[in-house]
């Protein structure tokens, strides 16, 4: 009998098959997978509310919203193979995020084994940190496949590795920053919101039986991992460097706060959910720049305020999101984790927000080469089109509606008052 | 909610009305310079307003508690940032015709406006925190209006960098205050923190410890330094001037006060703690004298005025320092309508000076200064006077009050003696100025330094009790801060006698100047003076102390970049 679950995991990934045929024209192919991730959207919305908790809601439609947000800016036309990918992937992300118990695996295995032979047919295996990629995510999907015969306690170990490697953990971190800086078009973009997403809630389900003695060393890992990608930041001339530096310093900040005591999930979900768009959304910037200029280093960029008002005005909110301006999402997640922690002024308060001035530092320094400057005469200049517009625009609404109304929009509704520290919804406790 | 609605419709309309954008911004600001007269009122003859915004959409947030709290302070606050926005869409209207950014501007100009209401108008410490981070986001924005001009945006990014930390250290210290008192709201956090005497440690095991709510008042007052240009986090302040005239104006009259706003508000937090009110004294000394010398040497008219606001914002800070926060506020509302007048004239004095035909005839004060080999004048009926009134009279006057009529200069009499000091410093530092633009024997000049003197010492003494009536009327409450804010013995009459030591030694200068007799001084003392003039024409170096450590911070991540870090992935 089909069940809407099987509707919701089966449609992307039909679409998708479909959408391959129509890889002839590129006009109609974008709008079938449009048409495609708008269903899914719609579906999601009306779905029976007792198959999803406080938990899986939020990551689904975030899901869902950024793969048809993502479709709908796609700036290139005639790419089929990643708009494919775009759709397969988040078909196989429902099937993990709805499948009771162990049945979701299998999906993962299958995320894992997908990125695997994108980075193959990429071909980029001189890049000095592609065997992280081959050697992390072959790891996890042999943890994938082994653990469902092992004991419990391994169990739970092996599948906290393949979790530590999707929510980036320093020094677990290179696969993802690895993919982010080589993969193709779209799915930077995609990816960096899709792989931290499914880690974080296969940690939510497995955290509590794990050994509280690996907590001061992970909370370690988290640490030195924030204060990696915020001086590595520093570094960086490409955009796509420096934001996959950007995102380790947010996942490690998530990773702080889950480690800490009595953290709750409502403050990590926001957190989790703003980060990533963020994140996915200045990624898209990028790919819009990309397709017009090429993959140019930051110094080469310059005075596109001018030239280019509509991306101006929108990278530049991107940029003040992710440094955790108000009221966008992540400064609301930033604060309701700093304020929910029970000892929450401590040395890893005072090296996050080191850190987050290092990033603070470094976010503007990208925007200005950027956009400020004399406006270079001999480029040709095309602003931001409509899809483009529409689709950032989405990401930046959904960002400052995660910042001034999280609990209601993601139906967390059992919210103490501000100056009440107890909270009722506490996945992470022990 | 009405500047905020203004600057979305000039961005929504804006290719429909193109510059005509200007008149929605004004009409809703002198719309709501009525309103905050009206507030004004209303807070003066009643209690305080207090409104909850949006109460059911933000019902089920954690984080946001979104109301206005209007009081007497917050009043003041509205009417004057009313008034310098009414002032400044009025100049800008015409100032920037056929600039490509005219409709950003006012559309920024009206958020800015908007973003300090709330900021001014926030009924706990996170929402004034939010707002006070907008404010530097928008500052920087408009600091770097013209957006192809690179100077104007290097500046517009060190101040943006000035202020991230700045907030980031006051976000620490909002993070610490709800952790020790569990709550953010003013009364409550206030009542809290005087009733529990908390002390709290970084490090487990109680390494580390420190008091509660002398942490969080100074981490606070860190995000104050950086508003408020107070060193060593002074150094935006300077660079600012590529910005538009009217942005120049908007943040000497309004923006860098935020920090004497700040200390006003949680002026209950900081009389709690002695040793924040003596640090604060400490940075606002240090920035006046700063900030002061430096611009004496200057030779760029801008980095002049910028210096001058720096150096009057320690002034200010200076004040809360020791407890005078009525008197702050007093100061930096004079300060800014001063100071936006100059900004905003500026442009019509450079504009009537490249029109004139031929080389303006100097004044008469310009011409005897500027020609070295007139003889100088020199009146002792001019010299005594100037001498008795700056000095003489005012430690007679102490003599007398101390010592004859047994008057104590403790307790009560604190508020006083603090806004005497000042006053006595600020009309000393007229009346040398006075005598040095008009040395001549004349009754006129003796009747002018005399005016200023008692002028200048009335308004400080009328003023800030004025103000402090005004803003602290709860009975002893504007005496509890000057006595918790009083500076180690020794150390008050330390500063009596250096500034009576600098007087004495103008006074000395001038006579010997004006006899053309020379003071024999020790060779190294020529040389001293002239490195220090070299050091503060440069600055002190701080900004080269702080480009060379980023160098050296950057330098030093590279290599830990290149020997550690890129072996990782």
């Amino acid at each position: 009998m089909i069940t809407s679950v099987h509707v919701l995991v089966g449609l992307p990934i039909l679409g998708a098959m479909i959408g391959l045929f129509l890889g002839s024209k590129p006009k109609g192919m974008r709008g079938w997978f449009l048409f495609i991730t708008t269903v899914e959207l719609f579906l999601l919305l009306r779905f029976p509310p007792h198959i999803m908790n406080a938990l899986t809601a939020p990551l689904l439609l975030l899901i869902a919203l950024s793969a048809c947000v993502l479709v709908l800016g796609y700036p290139q036309r005639g790419s089929a193979s990643e708009l494919f990918n775009l759709l397969f992937f988040s078909g196989l992300g429902f099937g993990y995020l709805l499948s009771p118990d162990q049945g979701g695996l299998i999906y993962l295995v299958g995320i894992l084994a997908l990125i695997i032979v994108i980075q193959l047919r990429t071909g980029r295996f001189s890049d000095p940190h592609a065997p992280w990629l081959f050697g992390l995510y072959g790891l996890s999907i042999l943890c994938l496949i082994t653990s469902p015969f092992l004991e419990d306690t391994y169990r739970q170990i092996a599948l906290f590795v393949v979790y530590i490697t999707l929510l980036p953990l320093f020094p677990f971190h290179g696969a993802y920053l690895s993919l982010l800086r080589n993969f193709h078009g779209i799915l930077p973009a995609f990816l960096s919101l899709f792989l931290p997403i499914l880690g974080f809630f296969g940690l939510a389900q497995i955290y509590s039986e794990l050994p509280e003695a690996l907590n001061p060393i992970l909370l370690v890992c988290a640490l030195l991992g924030l204060m990696v990608g915020a001086l590595r930041s520093f570094k960086q001339n490409s955009l796509s460097q420096l934001l996959s530096q950007v995102a380790l310093v947010f996942w490690s900040i998530l990773w702080w706060y889950i480690l800490g005591p009595e953290a709750k999930l409502p403050p990590a979900v926001i957190f989790l959910c703003a980060s990533s768009l963020t994140l996915s959304g200045l990624f898209l910037s990028w790919l819009g720049l990309k397709s017009r200029y090429g993959d140019l280093t930051l110094e080469q960029f310059g005075g596109l305020a001018s030239a280019m008002p509509r991306f101006g005005i929108l990278f530049s909110l991107l940029i003040a999101s992710a440094m955790g301006l108000p009221f966008f999402g992540v400064f609301s997640g930033f604060i309701e984790m700093a304020f929910s922690h029970s000892n929450n002024f401590s040395v890893g308060l005072v090296i996050i927000l080191l850190a987050w001035f290092l990033v603070s530092w470094t976010l503007p320094v990208l925007m200005q080469k950027i956009l400020f400057g004399p406006v270079k005469t001999d480029w040709i200049h095309r602003d931001f089109g409509r899809g483009e517009i529409i689709s950032l625009s989405l990401i930046i609404i959904v960002l400052i509606l995660i910042g001034i109304a999280p609990y209601r929009l993601f139906g967390l509704t059992q919210v103490p008052n501000l100056f009440t520290p107890i909270m009722d919804v506490a996945l992470w406790q022990k | 909610m009405l500047p905020l609605l203004a600057g979305l419709a000039i961005f929504l309309m804006r290719t429909r009305l193109g510059e005509g954008v200007s008149k929605i911004g004004l009409i809703s600001q002198s719309f709501v310079f009525i309103l905050s007269l009206l507030s004004l009122y209303a807070v003066s003859v009643g209690p305080p307003i207090h409104i909850s915004l949006f109460p059911h959409m933000f019902a089920d947030s954690m984080l946001l508690r979104f109301g206005l709290y209007i009081d007497r302070l917050t009043a003041i606050m509205m009417v004057l940032i009313a008034g310098v926005s009414v002032v400044i869409h009025v100049f800008s209207a015409r100032y920037l015709q056929q600039d490509p950014g005219y409709v950003r501007f006012f559309s920024l100009l009206s958020f800015i406006t908007s973003v300090l209401f709330y900021m001014v108008a926030s009924p706990n410490l996170l929402m004034l925190f939010i707002f006070w981070q907008l404010l530097g986001w928008i500052l920087y924005l408009l600091l770097a209006h013209n957006q192809s001009h690179l100077p104007s945006c290097r500046a517009a990014f060190k101040s943006l960098i000035v202020f991230r930390f700045g907030d980031l250290v006051f976000l620490g210290g909002v993070i610490l205050a709800y952790m020790l008192y569990g709550t953010l709201e003013f009364p409550a956090l206030f009542e809290r923190a005087a009733a529990y005497q908390i002390s709290f440690s970084l490090l487990p095991g109680g390494g580390l410890a420190f008091d509660g709510v002398t942490a969080v008042a100074l981490l606070i007052f860190v995000g104050a330094m950086s508003k408020s240009a107070q060193f060593p986090l002074h150094i935006w302040l300077p660079d600012t001037m590529f910005g538009p005239t009217p942005v120049s104006a908007l943040m000497h009259a309004g923006i860098v006060n935020s920090g004497g706003f700040l200390l006003n508000r949680l002026a209950p937090l900081y009389g709690l703690s002695p040793t924040s009110l003596n640090f604060i004294f400490l940075v606002g000394a240090l920035t006046t004298f700063i900030g002061a010398s430096i611009m004496l040497t200057q030779n760029d008219v801008k980095k002049m005025l910028g210096y001058s606001t720096i150096a009057q914002m320690g002034y200010m800070i200076m004040e809360c320092g020791l407890g005078a926060f009525a008197l702050a506020i007093f100061h930096f509302i004079a300060h800014g309508l001063f100071k936006a007048s100059l900004f905003l004239s500026a442009g019509s004095v450079i504009h009537s000076t490249r029109n004139e035909p031929k080389i303006p005839r100097p004044s008469k004060t310009v011409r005897i200064l500027s020609t070295p080999e007139s003889p100088k004048t020199f009146s002792f009926l001019t010299w005594v006077s100037g001498l008795t009134l700056t000095l003489i009279l005012p430690l007679l006057l102490l003599f007398a009050a101390h010592d004859v009529f047994h008057i104590p200069l403790s307790d009560q009499a604190h508020g006083a003696i603090i806004f005497l000091f000042f006053g006595w410093v600020t009309s000393s530092q007229a009346i040398i100025s006075l005598y040095r633009m008009n040395a001549v024997a004349s009754w006129k000049v003796v009747g002018a330094m005399s005016a200023a003197l008692v002028l200048i010492i009335f308004t400080y003494l009328f003023a800030g009790e004025l103000f402090s009536l005004y803003l602290y009327p709860a009975p002893g409450e504007a005496a509890h801060y000057f006595k918790v804010a009083a500076l180690p013995t020794g150390l008050f009459d330390f500063f009596v006698i250096l500034a009576s030591i600098a007087i004495v030694s103008v006074w000395i200068f001038l006579y010997a100047d004006a006899r053309g007799k020379h003071i024999l001084m020790p060779p190294w003392v020529d040389r001293f003076k002239i490195r220090l003039y070299v050091l503060f024409i440069n600055g002190l170096y701080v900004n080269t102390l702080y480009r060379h450590s980023a160098k050296k911070i950057i330098a030093f991540i590279q290599i830990l970049d290149k020997k550690v870090l890129a072996r990782l992935p």
